[in-house]
């Protein structure tokens, strides 16, 4: 009995350590953008606690030019997460009726273009789009981050498939229905929290990527560029107010699809 | 056009080295009501699943009217299956599951609501249709995926274990719809069960299968009254068959039902009283009999308690060689005597 309370507490210590260590750079953030600068980094010894407050950096950052960026971004977040799912969905669907061990190993195999530094990519794609003329717009953009999400997204769709009990495709295909319709009509809605979480994943990836969008889009740039360019001005403390703008989509997303993200009912229509 | 609806040509499955089935040969008549019956993991839901095309069939043929569908994709088979773990559709309400497969098919929507709702109450589900199938009892569930598969009208419905999860009051009224359905719809069926009552009660025909092996096709009555071999004598039947080895012949045996004895005063076989089970109005009595080593049942009107000691004659019995039927006696075996050594 007081075994099982000792190890419900341990839980809590656990979870409250590690939200310190996520939460602290956001915390500092948050210092930087609302406390006046002589507490932060102006002082010798600062203080982990605001010590006073002001709006002075917000108003700064609201004056930096945010609405072009901000469409940029949001336009080329969401056809990332959109391809992500349009391209994922039938490649993950196809490796689920492959053996799971030779599907993680083909799975793995997508991860290569990963493992190089993407500007030994961005460059040779930023020749090609523009040969194409598709040179900073958010359509190459999207397909460029897409590189590198797509692999993930693939990954945590397969899992999501193959956690799927098998008769409920094959009740579909007897009721009638052909791939298609079972993949999109069955298949897709059961894996909900799979499907949801990879358009999340997909979006965030995008939502934050820097290097191909500074060599792909460096005329009309996205959030994350414009980030750069003030700090590299030295204004960091509008800056930081700045990031805590371009933080708050993420969140209102995030808080948005969160209760798709629970696998709870997966079984539910199973036997028993 | 065939004479056969189905017709499963030397059907094979095994999954790497694990053999499920072998070689099935089966014929189903149009109209029939056939039941698979045998033990749990013996390959019957894969049997049903190669038929729809789900679990394709390592080899041989799948006949279906006549045409061959062996290569005809799922979708296209005009199969209804109802699957043993029901596999309802969780982000569907009950109504959805049961209208999904006519939608597919295209139907007019007043005419898919007509049918949902008519087969609905047939199956007294009428009341939850509209909840999630999530939010609902497993015997409802069962009868949501009982519902979902008689609502069509295909080529042949696939039951596997239809009214394993019921309650037994539910599982007889719901066992004679299932049997008035198919007689008003003239559809065949096949269902799978490993309850013989079941298969008493519904079948036209049954297949009797094992470990991946039909042993014995034929109607219920064939089966119990003539089991070919001494397996499908001990599997069917509430109470296994009786089986005595022969005097003379060491690779005989006489195979005998429970009711196809009779107690004597006197002569006959002596057995000994081990314990009663009464089922209605007759006493099965297991007895122990000397040289064997299995207790044989045999039946009484009257009560008899533990430990007496009665005789009784065997009225009728098949001969078995080797566990093969090689002779069966009808019931004017009366005068014939009975080929057991003499006790004592
Ligand atoms: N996907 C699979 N991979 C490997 N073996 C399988 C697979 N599916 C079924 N089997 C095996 O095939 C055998 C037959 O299974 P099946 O479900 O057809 O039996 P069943 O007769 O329907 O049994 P039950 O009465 O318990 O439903 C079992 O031994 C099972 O373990
Ligand atoms: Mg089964």
């Amino acid at each position: 009995m007081a075994k099982k309370k000792l190890r419900g507490y341990l839980i809590y210590i656990a979870v409250i350590i590690l939200s310190i260590i996520f939460l602290y750079p956001l915390f500092i953030l948050f210092m930087l953008a609302f406390v006046p600068a002589q507490y932060t980094i102006y002082s010798a010894y600062p203080s982990l606690y605001p010590k006073g407050l002001t709006l002075q950096y917000f108003e700064e950052a609201l004056k930096i030019n945010l609405v072009g960026p901000l469409i940029k971004s949001l336009e080329v977040a969401f056809m990332v997460g959109a391809m992500a799912l349009a391209i994922g969905i039938p490649a993950a669907y196809g490796l689920s009726k492959l053996k799971p061990n030779l599907a993680a190993g083909i799975s793995t195999l997508f991860f290569l273009t990963n493992m190089m530094p993407s500007i030994t990519i961005a460059i040779p794609m930023a020749v090609e789009f523009l040969k194409f003329g598709l040179y900073d717009t958010s359509i190459s953009l999207a397909l460029a981050q897409e590189l590198v999400v797509l692999p993930l997204s693939i990954f945590i769709l397969l899992g999501a498939f193959q956690a799927l009990p098998k008769d409920l495709e094959a009740q579909a295909r007897v009721d009638g229905a052909g791939l298609f319709r079972t993949i999109y009509m069955i298949l897709t809605p059961l894996a909900k929290a799979g499907v949801v979480a990879t358009f999340l994943i997909a979006w965030m990836m995008s939502w934050d990527e820097f290097t191909f969008a500074i060599f792909l889009s460096p005329i009309h740039p996205t959030l994350p560029i414009i980030i750069y360019e003030n700090i590299t001005r030295g204004n960091i403390l509008a800056t930081s107010a700045f990031a805590i703008v371009v933080t708050i989509p993420v969140i209102i997303l995030a808080v948005v699809l969160a209760k798709y993200l629970r696998g709870e009912y997966l079984a539910g229509g199973l036997n028993g | 056009m065939s004479e056969y609806k189905l017709e499963l040509v030397d059907i094979s499955k095994s999954y790497g080295k694990k053999v499920i089935f072998e070689n099935i040969n089966l014929k189903i008549k149009k109209g029939e009501f056939f039941v698979i019956l045998g033990p749990s993991g013996t390959g019957k839901s894969t049997l049903l699943k190669a038929i729809t095309g789900t679990v394709p069939p390592d080899s041989g043929k799948i006949i279906l009217d006549g045409n061959d569908i062996t290569d005809t994709p799922i979708n296209r088979r005009d199969i209804a299956m109802m699957f043993q773990s029901y596999a309802l559709y969780p982000n569907m309400s009950a109504y959805d599951n049961i209208a999904f497969p006519l939608r597919m098919h295209h139907i007019d929507k007043k005419e898919i609501d007509r049918r949902v709702r008519s087969t609905a109450k047939m199956l007294k589900i009428n009341d939850i249709i509209d909840f999630n199938v999530t939010k609902i009892s497993g015997g409802q569930k069962q009868r949501v995926a009982l519902a979902r598969a008689i609502v069509r009208h295909p080529a042949i419905f696939l039951l596997d274990e239809p009214l394993s999860n019921l309650d037994a009051r539910i599982r007889y009224t719901t066992r004679e719809e299932l049997k008035n359905i198919q007689r008003m719809l003239k559809q065949t069926f096949i269902h799978v069960t490993h309850d013989q009552s079941e298969a008493r009660v519904l079948a036209d025909r049954v297949a009797v299968l094992n470990e991946g092996k039909l042993e014995q096709v034929g109607t219920f009555d064939e089966i119990y009254n003539y089991p070919v071999n001494t397996w499908v004598g001990d599997f069917v039947g509430t109470f296994p068959m009786n089986f005595l080895q022969e005097a003379r012949n060491k690779t005989r045996q006489i195979g005998f039902r429970p009711e196809w004895t009779r107690i004597t005063k006197k002569g006959g076989i002596n057995a000994k009283v081990l314990s009663v089970e009464n089922i209605s109005n007759t006493a099965f009595l297991f007895c122990s009999v000397p040289g064997s080593a299995k207790p044989v049942v045999i039946t009484s009107r009257r009560q008899y308690s533990v430990g007496d000691k009665i005789n009784f004659r065997i009225s009728r019995f098949n001969v078995y060689e080797k566990g093969r039927l090689v002779r069966k006696t009808g019931t004017a075996a009366k005068k014939a005597r009975h080929p057991l050594h003499k006790t004592r």
